[in-house]
């Protein structure tokens, strides 16, 4: 019970910076999910050295220049964005698709926040 | 003597003197000048029809003793004639005569003792119309005519100091004799007679009137006659004959020109058939003698002169001959050549001298220490010691017979025979030679373009060539056939073909009589040497040993031509360096052709073959033949295009090493047929390194994949026992890949990953029975393997190992070598789970649940990512997906099992054993996502489910959904964390209670699953 206690100390400590960046809580389910305008969402996304592009048709690619990845070289997913849900399926080059979900927390014309059902959530900027 | 017989005999010679005195006194006092004048002008009228005149007529006593003779001063004899030079006939200061007039009355015996004209002139004259001036002796022309039956006696007939001067127009002939001095005697009786005449002039002059003029003219000429006459007709005799400068011209042609001549010969001749025959002639042209004989006849009629003669000469000087020799009989047929020696001739001189016609002269030559120079003609011969035979026939042709001809050019030794046609003209040789030469000095005779020529030759050389020819040097018109041993040959033609050989021998004849290969063939050559070297600038060198060639070449003569040839060749040995290929051969055969200098073509056959293709490629063969040709365009992209070769080869035994590859490539055997578009392999056999390989299909676009317009494409069979992977991989890496991209410096710099090669599209289907990989072997593979552009592809390539059957579709692909792709579409069938883990270790790192397992199961995984230069993963490309089925799987009884076990709260007898087991999960990043799936152990059934990240943290999901409903969340970090909760999805496997969310999870469990074995197909079982 005392690791119980310890652990939900730790999370609290863990979330409270979260609080102050303005998007929800990633780990407490939101009672009341928010709906976003889709086309605030178009452009391109820089989470430090992980870059999103969306496209208005529905695609979008991604690159991590961490990995020494230029833009050209990004791999391609089609989005879809449902409410809050946003829903990127990464083709594969091989064929297939890796379909990955997540809830949008935040989508302003600067920000976008969004985390999956196991707690990973990103935050991106809007860059020009 | 008693002295009354020399009394007596002194007593008579007193008395005849008294006799002969007073008989002259009587005769004196009688016949006085005056007398005598009177009487022969008074009866000479009645003898001479011109008016006459005399100065004084005298008896002579003591001038004609013992004969008295009539002595007649200053004789003129005038018969004035239109046209004629002079009206004086005769001038005579004295004409002396003693004539036996008793004789010649009672016997018709004209008996002249003595008759002589003294310093004299005569003008004789025959107008156009044949009447002259000298015929003024009456005669009876009322008397019938009578024979001549008088007998004549003449002891002496003289004149001094007489000139003549005889004009006829009626003939168109002038003559003149200047000074003669005439001695005279003879006998005539019955038509026949015999004498002696000796004629001396110091100056003779002839000459005819018509167009072509004939002059002749002497000084000092004397001829001695002394023969017979008989019936009028026949006469024989010897006749001599001196001339000093004498001049013989014809027209404009001189034929003799201040020669002395002499002449001296018996001879007879018919008068009536105006022939004459010659016994033994000696004539004498200055110091040159020639000895004639033999029968020369004049056809009354036409003045045709039919000739039969004989002549030899002594050895006269060859250069001063020449010089005699008209030039309107020899025209200048040897004004350009310049001859010396010592030239003995024999010979006829026969048929027919008109104005139409000339005689044959035949000549057999002996011409010793000669020399002879040709203008034009670049060799001058010297030592030259010949005979030969001459049929100079001025009506034709001239020809000549070269029995035997032995001289020296140079440093040369010549020997021929042969003949020459048409001498004077066109001067058509047909020679056979031979010699021992010194090449450099024929250098200037053959072709400008062969700038070097040393070395000695044995020869013999038959040829038929003309003047016209050998003044051009148009040795490509002539015909010729020779036999050469070159020794320490040297040549270089055109400045770029050498060739160069210790001993050669060779077959020469041009022009060809066939032409196998189409060239324009000219000349063709046998040639035969036991080392030889050549080299042709652009094209290469060659070295050989055991030579042996049949070549054809077209004109070499003919500047505007290119040189073209077609051989067929066999060597013992032959090394050859072409650009930057170098080549040995072993007894190679077969027939080359150059039809120009880009058109080439090769048929060839060796027992064995090395060769070095600058420093990256090394071949080499047993038994090899080639049938190759190539067609130069310098426009070509690179040598190899520029050559633009087509090729089939067959070869046994070969081994194939470039620098680009480490190993060796053993061809075993190959059969392949190549051009620029395509290479066609039949087959291609061997081994490379630990492999072994059966290779044949076609590769397309050669051409295009050098100009960048296309890729190398191709389809391929690979048959083999054995591929060792590991060792390929490591020889053929980064082969043909661009230079940027070899370039590259990677991340770390000891990094060198593999680049597949660029510009190839090559698919090649393996049927391999045993291959080993890092350190695995697989067996039956089976599939296909591409390359294309970058691009390396293992299309569902099925094999079996220890592990499982399995089938892999791959792609690896290198656009940067710090960006490599790599994707796997990997199937693996009734696999162990833990030599799966063992095979391929990356599964539990992105499966690391599945080491919990033991037993087989069947495995579907596609995953692809980026790779950094040392094949680390790029994690933010990761993408994967993969399914697990596994049937009677044992839960391996660990920790983590008997955690579970009783937060979940199984009994502790329970089985760890799995029914069955169908999971999917995707690879997104760093993060695995285990689809939930549903397991059952005994009684308990349960549907886990969660992410895996590769930092080795967790969090998953135990829902047991029976026999009791109660979830289990398992949190891995540095310590791993269970917490018990509510089941998770209770009734995910519930249709009729399944909320949005779980179906959505099923179906992209099914897609996902679906897709993974969409791409398999049976494998076959292998038997243990």
């Amino acid at each position: 019970m005392k690791k119980l206690l310890h652990t939900g100390l730790c999370i609290t400590l863990l979330l409270m910076p979260l609080l102050f960046t303005g998007c929800h809580d990633p780990v407490t389910p939101t009672p009341h999910r928010p709906t976003f305008n889709s086309t605030l969402l178009y452009g391109h996304w820089v989470s430090g050295t992980l870059h999103e592009y969306y496209n208005a048709d529905g695609t979008g690619h991604t690159w991590d220049t961490a990995d020494d990845i230029y833009e050209e070289e990004a791999q391609p997913f089609n989005w879809s964005m449902n409410n809050a849900t946003l829903v990127q399926n990464h083709l594969m080059e091989m064929g297939g698709v890796v379909p990955k979900t997540y809830t949008i927390t935040t989508l302003t014309a600067t920000t976008l926040c969004y985390h999956d059902s196991y707690g990973t959530s990103y935050t991106f900027l809007k860059q020009d | 003597m008693k002295k009354p017989i020399k009394v007596t005999l002194i007593s008579l010679a007193s008395l005849i003197g008294l006799v002969l005195i007073t008989m002259g006194v009587l005769c004196w006092l009688i016949f006085t000048p005056a007398r005598l004048t009177r009487m022969v002008n008074k009866e000479a009228p009645r003898f001479i029809t011109c008016n006459f005149h005399l100065d004084k007529a005298e008896l002579t006593f003591f001038k004609t003793f013992p004969q008295v003779g009539l002595d007649l001063h200053n004789v003129t004899l005038i018969n004035p004639m239109f046209g004629a030079p002079s009206d004086t006939l005769l001038r005579v200061q004295h004409c002396t005569a003693d004539l036996n007039i008793r004789e010649l009355l009672k016997n018709k015996h004209i008996e002249v003792k003595n008759f002589l004209l003294e310093d004299g002139a005569a003008d004789l004259y025959v107008n156009k119309d044949g009447k002259n001036n000298f015929s003024v002796f009456k005669t009876d022309t009322t008397a019938p005519s009578a024979e001549f039956d008088y007998t004549i006696d003449l002891q002496k007939v003289a004149t001094q100091n007489v000139d003549v001067r005889f004009v006829n127009l009626h003939d168109n002939i002038v003559a003149s004799l200047a000074d003669m001095d005439l001695k005279a005697k003879g006998q005539w009786a019955n038509k026949s007679g015999d004498g002696k005449i000796d004629i001396s002039t110091n100056k003779l002059k002839f000459n005819t009137l018509d167009s072509n003029a004939i002059n002749v003219s002497c000084n000092n000429m004397a001829l001695q006659f002394d023969g017979n006459l008989k019936n009028m007709d026949q006469t024989a005799g010897q006749l001599n004959l001196d001339i000093q400068n004498l001049l013989f011209h014809v027209g404009d042609n001189n034929y003799l020109d201040s020669l002395d001549l002499s002449l001296g010969t018996d001879f007879s001749l018919s008068i009536a058939n105006q022939r004459i025959n010659i016994k033994d002639l000696l004539l004498k042209l200055d110091q040159y003698q020639v000895n004639l004989k033999g029968t020369a006849k004049r056809d009354t009629l036409s003045g045709d002169v039919a000739m039969d003669l004989q002549y030899q000469t002594q050895k006269w000087p060859l250069k001063e001959i020449i010089a005699l020799i008209p030039r309107a009989i020899i025209g200048d047929a040897l004004d350009s050549m310049d001859m010396d020696g010592n030239l003995g001739l024999a010979g006829k001189i026969y048929g027919h001298y008109n104005e139409q016609q000339k005689p044959i002269i035949t000549a057999d030559a002996d011409w010793s220490e000669g020399t002879f120079a040709m203008s034009g003609f670049p060799l001058d011969f010297h030592n030259i010691s010949t005979l030969f035979h001459v049929d100079m026939d001025l009506n034709n042709q001239t020809d000549v017979t070269i029995q035997k001809l032995d001289c020296y050019t140079g440093n040369n030794h010549l020997t021929a025979c042969g003949n020459i046609k048409d001498l004077l003209d066109k001067m058509l040789f047909d020679i056979t030679a031979t010699g021992e030469l010194h090449l450099p000095d024929f250098k200037s005779m053959l072709p400008e373009a062969l700038t070097r020529c040393n070395g000695n030759a044995q020869a013999t050389l038959s040829a038929k060539f003309d003047y016209d020819q050998l003044s051009k040097m148009a040795i490509d018109e002539m015909q010729a056939k020779g036999y050469f041993h070159f020794s320490d040959l040297d040549l270089i033609y055109d400045d770029s073909l050498t060739l160069q050989s210790p001993s050669m021998f060779v077959d020469v004849q041009f022009p060809v009589t066939e032409t196998p290969y189409h060239i324009g063939e000219w000349a063709e050559a046998n040639i035969k040497a036991q080392k030889l070297t050549a080299s042709k600038i652009g094209l290469g060198n060659i070295s050989a040993s055991g030579t042996a060639l049949h070549a054809f070449v077209n004109d070499l003569m003919d500047s505007t031509l290119s040189l073209k040839m077609g051989t067929t060749f066999q060597f013992e040995t032959l090394s050859a360096k072409m650009d930057t290929i170098d080549a040995y051969l072993k007894a190679p055969k077969g027939t080359f052709t150059m039809k120009g200098e880009r058109n080439l073509t090769l048929q060839y056959a060796g027992e064995s073959l090395l060769a070095h293709y600058g420093q990256g490629l090394t071949a080499q063969s047993g038994p090899l033949t080639l049938d190759a040709k190539t067609n130069y365009d310098e426009t070509g992209y690179n040598t190899l295009m520029q050559w633009n070769p087509s090729a089939k080869m067959n070869l046994k035994n070969g081994i194939l090493q470039t620098s680009a590859i480490e190993l060796p490539i053993n061809l075993s055997t190959v059969d392949v047929n190549f051009n620029m578009r395509k290479c066609n392999i039949q087959e291609a056999s061997g081994t490379f390194g630990n492999s072994d390989f059966a290779l044949s299909g076609k590769v397309l676009n050669i051409d295009k994949y050098f100009l960048g317009q296309d890729l190398l494409t191709g389809t391929l069979e690979l048959v083999s026992n054995y591929i060792d992977i590991n060792q390929i991989i490591d020889v053929v890496n980064g082969l043909g890949a661009p230079d940027t991209l070899l370039a590259e410096v990677p991340e770390n710099q000891e990094d060198n990953p593999f680049i597949v090669p660029y510009g190839i599209d090559l698919r090649m289907h393996t049927l391999i029975q045993k291959a080993h990989y890092e350190d695995v072997d697989i067996r039956n593979i089976g599939g296909y393997l591409s390359v294309k552009d970058g691009i390396l592809v293992l299309d569902e390539m099925g094999f079996t190992s220890d592990a499982a059957r399995m089938q892999l579709t791959a792609l690896y692909k290198t656009p940067r070598k710090n960006h490599l792709f790599l994707g796997l579409d990997f199937h693996l069938l009734d696999i162990k789970i833990a030599e799966l883990i063992q095979m391929i270790p990356e599964v539990d790192t992105v499966l690391p649940m599945l080491k919990s397992f033991a037993g087989n199961a069947e495995f579907h995984f596609a995953i692809e990512t980026y790779l950094k230069s040392n094949y680390d993963l790029k994690y933010s490309t990761l993408r994967g997906a993969a399914a697990i089925n596994g049937q009677d799987l044992v839960v391996l009884d660990n920790d983590t099992y008997k955690k579970i076990s009783k937060l979940l709260m199984f009994k502790k007898n329970t089985p760890n054993k799995i029914d069955s087991l169908a999971a999917e999960l995707t690879i997104f990043k760093n993060e695995i996502d285990v689809y939930p799936f549903a397991v059952s152990i005994d009684k308990y059934q349960a549907i886990l489910s969660g992410r895996h990240k590769l930092d080795m943290t967790y969090d998953y999901n135990i829902s047991l959904i029976k026999p009791l409903r109660i979830g289990l969340d398992i949190i891995g970090t540095d310590k791993r964390k269970f917490k018990v909760g509510k089941a998770k999805y209770a009734t995910l496997f519930k249709p009729e209670k399944q909320n949005v969310v779980e179906q959505n999870v099923l179906q992209l469990k099914s897609q996902i699953n679906q897709a993974l074995k969409a791409n398999v197909k049976e494998q076959p079982v292998e038997r243990p």
